[in-house]
């Protein structure tokens, strides 16, 4: 069941981060109706011309709080797609069970909140990630067992197993896309690749949990919306992973920010390595949806770099 | 030990106290004979179960037994309730247990959704096709990034369907035919009846538990029956038991009817877990409940 984005409301959760900015820009290119839903009207990024020009539709709502969904449900009842990008911002607090918590309203309570009130959707696609997975030095496809090692990841698994549930018993076609790590412009989290481009761009000492063996598999954001775009297009029933599937150990991250910045930036290694390092097996949306990734990790650093300088 | 007063709750507070272990029950309802310490408290209300942090301070180990069933799969509806009753009330309750070492969580077959094949190994995947079975699975995953990062002992028993108890819930297929035929009406069949599964009589879970609570082996681990009777073969049993005929009446369901038997093999390496009870046994038993129950009743 392929969907025509032309003309259709679509409702994007967590419009005003990365993915959703971008996505948004490139949906309305696509000739979609957009309705953002975001925590504050003053904080709105990338997306504030669009909104201001009208380009957009933006709702103010937090999606925790179910009263304030309801006063939002007008603008739900005649959405047709829904992107589920809606997530924490940052690292989590240092109190487990807070971190459960937080993770549950948001990810979880949050999206059975918007279900309810979204009563013509012909479609959801959800931005998961590859935190569902564990952590175990494997190169892993969809099928492998999800087994989160983070309470977000617990989250994260929990809102596709209810939207699971929900696109099966409504047989509302259901794309849930685990993405990897994504970096790239307007990245504001304190996730690696950000937090070392800060450091070398100021020449600070660049400190590394662990020994700088660990891997991770990184993925540009022009590739995640390009993905995003296609799976929304095909709105069939599907889980992906979206990851370039290329291992890169952390100590040659670090090592490329600092050539790329020029940077006098010293490395620190201290204590041990929290996991066994991931990296995910993305064949299944190259040969399903016939998606190839197209940018390295050399050029998309160089582009988050620019981006991070031209801010600054 | 949560769910004190619930079906199994009741079996395993008993046995407990026969073995004369000492432990506090915590419960929203009050048990019948109280001979062990009790709290009767909501999990659902945080500020309430803060006001016995003295008395949990100290607890080392945790039977979660209580939970709510609920086998509806309209998210809109249940999901909130699931999350909150199941989810939450857990993340209430460990958050009042600091010195925890080993925690002992009842979960069910309904984590892994219709077999893909059978047995159905701990290592099946999980799609669960309703919002207990959802939440009973993400508490699951939640419970193991805790107990990872805390370093206690953590033990998933994931039970087949339990038969035997008290008062059982009489939409169930056992309780529901043992109910009709006693009364000489015609037991109900949703389908063909043809459909097995490994029911496990409440004796042999109570044993699994004290078992995982003796090894305090981490892992998860499918906790079912010896014998895999059809709804038919069950109808036979208990007319059998009785001495009666009594035809059952079959009735279309909405529901699939597949075979689901779980593979015990973990539980028996692991936690020495073999059940005992066959289902010829465990009927004549649930019988003897049944109507004992019925007795106290008038």
């Amino acid at each position: 069941m392929s969907f025509n984005i032309l003309n259709k409301k679509i409702l994007v959760t967590g419009g005003t981060g990365q993915v959703g900015s971008f996505l948004v820009e490139k949906l309305i290119e696509e000739g979609a109706n957009i309705f953002v839903i975001g925590r504050n009207k003053n904080r709105l990024k990338e997306i504030k011309n669009l909104v201001e020009t009208k380009k957009i539709t933006f709702l103010e709502c937090d999606l925790t709080k179910e009263d304030q969904i309801k006063n939002i449900s007008s603008s739900l009842i005649h959405i047709d797609f829904l992107v589920h990008l809606s997530s924490e911002l940052s690292t989590p607090s240092s109190n487990l069970i807070e971190n459960a918590r937080h993770s549950i309203d948001l990810n979880i309570k949050g999206v059975i909140f918007l279900l309810k009130f979204c009563k013509n959707l012909k479609g959801i696609l959800y931005g998961s990630t590859t935190a569902v997975y564990e952590k175990s030095g494997l190169s892993l496809d969809e099928n492998f067992q999800t087994n989160p090692s983070s309470m977000y990841g617990c989250g994260k698994l929990g809102a596709e197993k209810y939207l699971k549930l929900f696109s099966s018993v409504n047989m509302i076609p259901l794309t849930i896309l685990r993405y990897s790590t994504i970096y790239g412009p307007r990245n504001r989290t304190n996730q690696i690749i950000p937090r070392i481009i800060n450091q070398a761009l100021m020449n600070e000492q660049i400190k590394i949990h662990g020994n700088g063996q660990t891997f991770r598999d990184f993925i540009y954001i022009s590739d995640v919306i390009r993905a995003t775009i296609k799976s929304i297009k095909k709105n069939e029933n599907g889980i992906y992973n979206i990851g370039t599937g290329e291992r890169i150990k952390i100590n040659e991250l670090v090592k490329k920010i600092i050539y790329l910045t020029n940077s006098k930036s010293k490395i620190i290694f201290e204590g041990e390595n929290d996991d066994l390092g991931f990296v995910s097996n993305s064949n299944r949306i190259e040969k399903n949806l016939g998606f190839k990734f197209k940018i390295s990790i050399n050029e998309g650093l160089k582009k988050e770099i620019e981006w991070k300088k031209c801010l600054d | 030990m949560t769910g004190t007063s619930g079906q199994i709750g009741r079996f395993l507070s008993q046995k407990l106290f026969e073995n004369k272990k000492s432990f506090i029950g915590l419960d929203v309802i009050e048990p019948e004979n109280v001979e062990f310490s009790f709290i009767k408290v909501d999990l659902g209300r945080k500020i309430e179960l803060e006001k016995y942090r003295n008395e949990l301070n100290e607890i080392d180990t945790l039977i979660h037994l209580a939970t709510k069933v609920n086998s509806n799969d309209d998210i809109i509806k249940n999901g909130i309730e699931s999350i909150d009753l199941n989810l939450n009330n857990t993340l209430n309750l460990i958050e009042t247990l600091p010195c925890l070492k080993h925690i002992c969580f009842t979960s069910s077959y309904m984590v892994y959704g219709k077999p893909l094949i059978n047995q159905v190994g701990e290592n099946h995947s999980t799609e669960p096709m309703n919002t207990y079975g959802v939440s009973k699975l993400i508490t699951e995953k939640f419970l193991q990034v805790f107990a990872n990062k805390k370093n206690i002992e953590l033990t998933i028993l994931r039970f087949m369907g339990i038969y035997g108890l008290e008062s059982p819930y009489i939409k169930q297929a056992i309780p529901s035919f043992i109910e009709n035929i006693e009364h000489d009406k015609n037991p109900i069949i949703f389908g063909t009846g043809s459909a097995r599964r490994n029911h496990i009589y409440i004796d042999d879970a109570i044993d699994a538990i004290l078992l995982s609570l003796n090894q305090k082996n981490s892992g998860v681990y499918n906790i079912g029956g010896p014998d895999t009777p059809s709804n038919l073969e069950l109808i036979d049993i208990i007319n059998k038991n009785m001495n009666k005929e009594i035809e059952p009446i079959f009735k279309n369901s909405e529901n699939e009817e597949y075979n689901f038997i779980v593979d015990t093999h973990y539980a028996n390496s692991k936690l020495n877990f073999k059940a005992k009870i066959g289902i010829k046994k465990g009927i004549e038993k649930s019988i003897e409940t049944y109507r004992k129950f019925k007795k106290n009743e008038l």
